[in-house]
């Protein structure tokens, strides 16, 4: 979205609205989660490796003076490391506001120059701060380019003091056999001392380039306890997967209710490049159709389909009948929803009836453009994660629900962004801040955009103006460049929403949260 | 997700310049939509129960698709069906691309699919000179071709706490 905005403005004479300068971070703990491309991991000279998907999680500790050590996850199809940050620092964008994050591994393998085992060791990461506490986050390097999200650590305890605990997770990324795409939704539940998973209450679906393999069972499982920075390894094991360990995922503590989470395909049956997030339920084990009846979530899925990728956008009701509502927006570039989305006219909903927050969605449609099959694993306080299941793509992403009373009016102040984009099936990304004039119906800010993969480097402080529109009683709104280019945004509540772009210039997926 | 097709033709904006600016970074600052979105979207996706096997000579290697359809590398092939325009999408390695000339004899199966009014091959396997390129998966999806592993992680590996090379 932001290079597009960007684009239509460029020519007109830009006055940006700088937002009030954000807070540097404080001295602490902050974890760190991003998925993204990269320029190839773990090759050598003799045999570079080429580019692919890749995931990177970590905690760091940020000194009063803004240095860095912590340790993180990285991986991409060729390499996979759990390792220490060694040094790093914090630094004000010199251009913007934004907020440059150093880490340094020491690992040849990573960073510019890691495709030949040659490399820094060293990633960049510009984050947008929401607040003292968040920022979204955009890989600044010319290495990769990544979008995620850093948040200060508030806990490092050992996950679920009192069993049962559930987590809905998702995780997304490629496979290990032939790096097709993949994603894996689930509720995986803590159910005995000592972070054990009996089995019981869990559950997973996974969607491996269009093969489908729904309700997995869990087997024996664990959780370990976490190290003096809030990582922890989960072990997964199930019969549907043939050997153990399953799936291993490196887990780095946000707080008590957030986990993100890297695979170790290195260690791992399941082999796969992935990441996601694991989020706490409340009420685990409970879960009814009243739960979620009568509900809104507002969805951001990135993915993949025939065409290559995909991104799909939406809020989906569900109606206490039975029946799904609600609006879609989805975009591979070959095809797209128009502006504003389509609206939801079939489709039904059922809980599985576990009590695991597990929901079914079946024949999401609007009766001309799509179809889709979903499934929906509920936190029950007001977040979710989703995992399509269809032959057809694969997407996985987060989940939220929806605020009443919202329209275009609720569109105004500071906000900050990033956004996941794709220029010819090539990733781009970008993060910044924004100012929504309600009276004006315009948006005016800047992001940092990172084009490195596709010829366009590092572009700071690249400015943004948009009009937009809506009613005043409808959570979508049109969000539009001078040059035409069409965007929806799907409101959560007066505070956040998902935005996708409607037209076949590029792909983009973001998020907005104000600050 | 399912993308249903329509048959009516949509009528197309696109202008020449199309494929240039997609060749061109979107960061470039010039991204801007080649048709009204306020047109329906059309369908394609994969119709793995009427995949066909084309056999034919290369015409054409278009490394730059023409806006509006699927993005990545085409070929023209030229068959008994007549002249066919073959999808292998964006993640085909170069030494591959490389290996492709025109007059190359050459087999595709596939699928194909109409988007915005012209149909595509959406090549799932291509063979030529004696190699077989796997280009989509069963359900279509496209492989992205990888790097060969310099060693499997068995091993973990010397240069990092805990982890190591596939």
């Amino acid at each position: 979205m932001v290079a597009a905005l960007v684009a239509c403005s460029s020519s007109s004479s830009t006055t940006k609205t700088p937002p009030p300068p954000p807070p540097i971070l404080a001295a602490g703990n902050y974890v760190f989660s991003v998925a993204g491309t990269d320029s190839g991991a773990g090759g050598s000279s003799a045999t570079p490796s080429s580019g692919t998907s890749y995931f990177a999680a970590g905690v760091i500790t940020v000194t009063a003076s803004g240095n860095i050590t912590g340790e993180m996850s990285f991986s991409d199809w060729n390499y996979y490391a759990q390792e220490p940050i060694t040094s790093g620092t914090v630094a004000v964008n010199p251009a913007d506001t934004n907020v440059l994050i150093t880490v340094n591994t020491g690992d040849a393998n990573i960073g510019p120059g890691g495709a030949t085992g040659a490399g820094t060791g060293t990633l960049v990461f510009s984050a947008a701060m929401a607040s003292s506490t968040r920022g979204l986050l955009t890989e600044y390097d010319s290495w990769a380019t990544s979008v995620g999200e850093l948040n200060a650590q508030t806990s490092t305890a050992a996950l679920c003091p009192t069993a049962p605990c559930g987590y809905a997770i998702y995780l997304g990324g490629i496979d290990g056999a032939n790096a097709f795409p993949m994603g894996i939704g689930g509720v995986i539940t803590i159910d005995g001392a000592s972070g054990a998973i009996s089995g019981a209450g869990s559950v997973f679906d996974e969607n491996d380039a269009g093969g489908l393999s729904p309700a997995n069972a869990v087997s024996a499982s664990s959780v370990s306890a976490p190290d003096s920075m809030g990582y922890v390894t989960i072990t997964i094991n199930s019969p549907s997967i043939a050997a153990s360990p399953g799936v291993i995922l490196d887990g780095y503590i946000v707080d008590a209710n957030h986990i993100r989470l890297v695979e170790n395909w290195y260690t791992d049956y399941l082999a796969g490049t992935t990441g996601g997030t694991a989020l706490a339920q409340t009420g685990t084990g409970a879960f009814t159709t009243a739960s979620i009846s009568g509900g809104t979530y507002v969805v951001g899925m990135p993915g993949a389909d025939p065409g290559g990728p995909l991104q799909v956008a939406a809020m989906i009701t569900f109606n206490a009948d039975g029946t799904v509502g609600g609006n879609w927006s989805f975009n591979d570039i070959g095809t797209q929803s128009p502006q504003g989305g389509t609206t939801i006219t079939g489709g039904t909903w059922a809980d599985d009836g576990t009590g695991e927050g597990r929901v079914i969605l079946t024949g999401v449609t609007d009766g001309v453009t799509f179809s889709s099959n979903l499934t929906l694993y509920e936190t029950g306080d007001g977040h979710a994660t989703v995992v399509a299941m269809d032959n057809s793509d694969v997407l996985v992403g987060p989940g939220y629900a929806q605020a009443s009373s919202l329209g275009v009016s609720t569109l105004t102040g500071n906000y900050t962004l990033d956004v996941n984009q794709f220029s010819s099936s090539v990733e781009f990304d970008g993060d910044g801040q924004v100012t929504a004039n309600a009276a004006a119906l315009s948006l005016t800010g800047f992001t940092d955009q990172n084009g490195s993969l596709v010829g366009a480097g590092l572009a700071p402080n690249s400015p943004l103006n948009a009009t937009y529109s809506g009613s005043g009683s409808s959570p979508i709104i049109s969000i539009t460049g001078g040059g035409g280019s069409m965007f929806t945004l799907y409101l959560i509540d007066g505070t956040q929403g998902v935005v996708i772009e409607n037209d076949n210039a590029q792909l983009s997926l973001g998020y907005v949260t104000n600050k | 997700m399912r993308r249903h097709c329509l048959k009516h033709t949509i009528r197309m904006i696109a202008g020449l310049v199309t494929g240039l600016l997609f060749a061109i970074t979107a960061i470039s600052l010039n991204a801007q939509p080649t048709h009204s979105a306020a047109q329906p979207p059309l369908a394609w996706g994969y119709d793995k129960a009427h995949e066909i096997t084309l056999t034919g000579t290369i015409t054409a290697v278009n490394e730059k698709s023409a806006g509006g359809s699927p993005v990545g590398l085409h070929l023209m092939v030229s068959a008994s069906q007549g002249q066919v325009d073959a999808h292998l999408g964006p993640y085909i390695a170069k030494e591959t691309i490389e290996a492709l000339h025109t007059g190359t004899p050459i087999q595709i199966v596939g699928a194909m699919e109409k988007l915005h009014g012209k149909e595509y091959l959406l090549a799932r396997q291509v063979i030529f000179s004696g190699r077989l390129v796997q280009v989509r998966s069963e359900n279509g999806f496209l492989v992205r071709e990888r790097t060969a592993k310099s060693h499997h992680g068995n091993q973990k590996s010397a240069f990092v706490s805990n982890g190591g090379a596939r």
